[in-house]
């Protein structure tokens, strides 16, 4: 097979990746992990900055002064998007593993995707007015 | 068939991740509001706020309680995704091991953080 047909029959129309064929469900789970891993070693990142304590305040005041500057909140905003990503649609894996909303899994989804949608627009927000003012 | 000699269905680490999402979810509700969003006007990670935070026991319990919850949980993930992948039952065993001395490593790491704060 040629390589062009090859990746034809991957991702192709008749292709179960192509996008508009994927399951919903397996974009959050896509979309669940990949942020998972980020968010995962961001904690050792967060344990290695916390650590800053340990060199007195004016260490701190100095490591502060780069976490709180604009590309920082920037990047808070863009984890904090991940770990609302990863918790809403965390959170419909619980409610499905313990029965909840199996037969409308779709509906949950989309209500808890929403609810997360307020949430990154309220973190916008939060970002926003610490980098404007 | 997967290997898998040990016969390990694995329903503690399931459970276990399913208990700490939902601790999580409040946990760092709780935490990201109080370090980010609780009075968006002054510096909430300033030395003296946080001191007067991590002195306070409910949000010290907070804190340690979402440590070692996420270290759980973020660990117990990466197993997950790197189990997807590696089938050996060795390598398996060689992850838990190098998983299990990272996660309480981490967890020691996080708790001797605070200490400036409470005289350790």
């Amino acid at each position: 097979m040629k390589l062009s047909s090859k990746l034809k029959w991957l991702f192709g129309k008749n292709s179960d990746l192509y996008p508009m064929n994927m399951p919903s469900g397996m974009w959050f789970w896509a979309a669940r992990r990949i942020t998972g891993v980020i968010v995962a070693l961001y904690l050792f990142a967060h344990l290695y900055i916390l650590s800053t304590f340990w060199s007195g305040t004016s260490a701190w005041g100095g490591m502060m002064d780069v976490m709180t500057s604009d590309l920082f909140v920037f990047l808070d905003f863009l984890l904090l998007g991940a770990v609302i990503a990863h918790a809403v649609t965390g959170i419909a894996v619980v409610f499905f593993d313990f029965g909840v909303g199996v037969r409308k899994h779709k509906l949950v989804y989309w209500v808890l995707v929403a609810i997360g949608v307020l949430l990154v627009i309220g973190a916008g927000y939060g970002a926003w007015y610490l980098i404007t003012n | 068939m997967m290997n898998n000699p040990g016969k390990k269905k694995g329903t503690w680490a399931w459970l276990l991740q399913r208990i700490t999402a939902v601790l999580i979810l409040v946990f760092l509700g709780i935490h990201i509001y109080l370090t980010h969003f609780a009075n968006l006007d002054i510096e909430l990670l300033d030395w003296n706020n946080v001191e007067e935070r991590v002195q306070a026991l409910p949000i010290l319990i907070v804190d340690y309680g979402l440590l070692i919850t996420a270290i759980f949980h973020g660990l117990n993930g990466l197993r997950m995704v790197a189990f997807d992948f590696i089938l050996t039952n060795g390598r398996r065993r060689a992850i838990d091991v190098f998983l299990w001395i990272l996660g309480i490593a981490s967890i020691f790491w996080g708790l001797a953080i605070f200490g400036p704060f409470l005289g350790f």
